[in-house]
């Protein structure tokens, strides 16, 4: 579903990715740890679209396509999704409205028709209540006043409704407590399915606790340094990045 | 040693006037005003040529003239064209079809064509509302005075002035506590003939004590035509009276538009004011109020959305004369290409007027390197047990916002209505009526969706 061969990625000219090379096949949850300022971030944000990260080689394709030669929206249509780690607050527009707005531009994209405005409330309740989402909160504008736990719900339920084949979640676990995270992590796993791949990434074990990945990547200094199945996490978790940055150097 | 005279400069020396040099506009307008008014000796008469005195010796207000600083009508006024003449009643019903604004909203209307009033296209039969054409009582010999003109600014105004030298039908309205609230009265200023001409219009309102009224303000016209319209309320708002007023500036994109609101408020009385401005290539919208009596609110809000080359000027003033009034302003402007919008907003709280609550506040988008604001806002405070702020705000549409909404797969013209959007629809929702908002979101929208086209 997803290659991503040689990339390296640079931010007003630091180069930040040092060539990534990561598969990541349909049915596949991929987990991607390591410490601050490893790249995690900037490859979530390479692979949805956003400006200011420049591209000095190598490339991106999803389900054979190339990625980096498409906007993001349209990314988004063809089924990557990007669940961001400090979700947007966007004060005047109702999260009602603004889900109904995404799904029907995608819709609208991949030639489908559009939803009736019934149809489309049915399912967001149906998939709120899964992730104990209010109406209240559906009413509220977008992420405003939201507590963190609620801007993450609120980021799964945006996956839930939207249904992409690449889900990438960038920290979802930070800011979350013990029972967001349940809540979160069993909306993350309803997901799972072998037409859908996910890229996780965290910077601690607890996550993979609730989400058991198939495979666990070491980021650090702008490279892949170990691959693993989800031991390698474990291992993370009682030694620490050190070792493995040493590795990068 | 004989001392010489002091000097002296006669000043019969210097009594010759330089030679003023006077613009096409200006030209104008002495001519129009020395072939209709000079002579003319109805009721207004006096009344005319005083407003007329300080236009004749000064011009048109410019950008040395500190309330025209940002609105320069010398420069922006080539000529002026002819007072229209009253069009056909089929014209004036062709061009009352065409207008649109606010759909099958249920309303009473005074229709003006051209300037003219028409009670035939006019609903004015109902309940606690009276309407009297202005020409009609000039012509009937009606002594007039005592209605028009009697609200004052404290200083001159150049477009007020010219609007009372110049006016030529209008209507005096009184609406009693009969009045049926929840039916709107609209005021409806078109253009039916396919001639540039110019209107004034001078319409007097007077809502009576414990009268609460809708006043749609509505203006239409059609593009390519560099109209001049000046429309001037006088309007009295009695005690324990509730006014909410929207007016709709939708003119033709060559229009030039100059609109004057002058309120006084009674005792306790409540008004609120909301200007929706999205045509005309030139337009002014005034609003001076006065709080004569204690207790009263006043909400002046507006939107204002400028593409192209167009110039959008809300100058608002207000007195707060007496003590315990609340006044809040809150405007937005959506600008976009090379338009430039003005805000002037001046909140004077005199010496008497202890526990004034005012408030002011200014937002704008800028949607181009080249748009353009200028925001002036003024407190003049004398009194000390007040409460006043005033802010504003410019910005471009955020990009963190912009991302995440194309992230979700929102193309990027859409993700920008939807902000636009977002950004004027909290002020348009505090109008409250739900069917009102939704018509200012719809055109909104329409306006928008135009603006796609660049965006």
């Amino acid at each position: 579903m997803l290659e991503i061969k040689n990339l390296h990625v640079a931010v007003d000219g630091n180069e930040i990715l040092r060539g990534i090379d990561l598969t990541v096949n349909a049915g596949e949850v991929h987990a991607i740890m390591g410490p601050n300022g490893s790249g995690k971030s900037t490859l979530s944000y390479v692979l949805s679209g956003k400006d200011d990260y420049e591209i000095t080689e190598g490339e991106i394709l999803f389900k054979g396509e190339d990625l980096l030669a498409m906007a993001p929206h349209e990314r988004a249509a063809a089924g990557v999704f990007l669940a961001f780690q400090y979700p947007i607050e966007i004060p005047g527009v109702a999260t009602m409205t603004f889900l109904k707005t995404a799904l029907n531009a995608q819709r609208r994209q991949r030639g489908q028709a559009e939803l009736a405005t019934p149809d489309f409330i049915r399912l967001v309740r149906e998939k709120a209540q899964t992730l104990h989402i209010s109406q209240d909160m559906l009413k509220r504008p977008l992420n405003v006043g939201f507590s963190g736990g609620e801007k993450k719900r609120n980021e799964i339920l945006q996956m839930a409704l939207l249904e992409p084949a690449l889900c990438v979640l960038d920290e979802t676990d930070s800011g979350l407590d013990i029972d967001a995270l349940r809540i979160v992590s069993d909306g993350v796993n309803a997901l799972r399915g072998p037409e859908r791949a996910m890229i996780v990434i965290t910077h601690y074990q607890r996550l993979l606790d609730h989400i058991v990945p198939d495979v666990v990547h070491v980021l650090s200094k702008g490279r892949i340094v170990k691959t693993g199945d989800k031991s390698l996490a474990l291992e993370l978790e009682a030694k620490g990045y050190a070792d493995f940055a040493a590795d990068a150097a | 040693m004989p001392i010489s005279p002091p000097m002296r400069r006669e000043a019969g020396v210097m009594n010759t006037k330089p030679k003023i040099f006077r613009t096409q506009a200006e030209q104008d307008l002495i001519r129009q005003f020395d072939q209709r008014f000079l002579t003319g000796n109805e009721g207004l008469s006096s009344l005319r040529r005083d407003a007329f005195a300080d236009l004749r010796e000064a011009g048109l207000p410019h950008r040395r003239v500190e309330d025209y600083r940002y609105t320069d009508l010398k420069a922006a006024f080539a000529t002026i064209p002819d007072i229209a003449a009253r069009p056909d009643l089929q014209a004036a019903r062709t061009a009352l079809a065409d207008v649109g604004v606010w759909g099958d909203l249920d309303r009473h209307q005074i229709v003006f064509a051209d300037g003219y009033y028409f009670p035939e296209l006019s609903s004015a039969d109902a309940p606690g509302l009276s309407v009297r054409g202005l020409a009609a009582a000039l012509a009937d010999g009606d002594d007039v005075t005592g209605r028009i003109g009697q609200l004052r600014m404290q200083g001159p105004d150049a477009a007020l002035d010219l609007n009372t030298a110049f006016m030529v039908d209008g209507a005096m309205v009184a609406i009693t506590a009969d009045w049926v609230a929840g039916k709107a009265l609209e005021f409806v200023f078109l253009t039916a003939g396919g001639e540039e001409t110019a209107q004034y219009v001078r319409t007097c309102i007077v809502v009576e004590d414990g009268a609460s009224v809708q006043i749609l303000e509505t203006h239409a016209g059609p593009d390519g035509l560099a109209n001049h319209s000046n429309v001037v309320f006088e309007a009295s708002v009695g005690d324990a009276a509730h006014v909410d007023w929207i007016k709709v500036q939708k003119c033709g994109d060559r229009a030039m538009h100059l609109g004057t609101t002058l309120t006084t408020m009674g005792r306790q009385s409540d008004f609120d004011h909301f200007v929706f401005t999205l045509g005309s290539k030139l337009s002014r919208s005034q609003s001076f109020l006065t709080f004569a009596q204690e207790g009263s609110t006043a909400n002046l809000r507006g939107i204002t959305l400028l593409r192209g080359k167009e110039h959008a000027d809300v100058t608002l003033l207000v007195d707060h004369a007496v003590p315990a009034c609340t006044s809040q302003e809150r405007f937005k402007a959506v600008i976009d290409d090379q338009a430039k919008g003005v805000f002037q907003g001046k909140i004077i709280v005199r010496p008497l007027a202890q526990k004034t609550d005012g408030r002011m506040m200014t937002q704008t988008l800028l949607l181009s390197d080249d748009a353009h604001v200028a925001n002036k806002p003024e407190l003049e405070i004398f009194a000390d047990d007040v409460q006043c702020a005033h802010g504003a705000t410019t910005g471009q549409i955020d990009e963190d916002l912009m991302f995440y909404l194309m992230a979700r797969g929102i193309p990027e013209g859409e993700a920008r209505i939807l902000l636009i959007l977002a950004f004027i629809g909290a002020t348009i929702e505090e109008i409250g009526d739900a069917a009102v908002v939704e018509r200012l979101e719809a055109m909104s929208r329409i306006w928008l969706l135009g603006e796609g086209a660049d965006l």
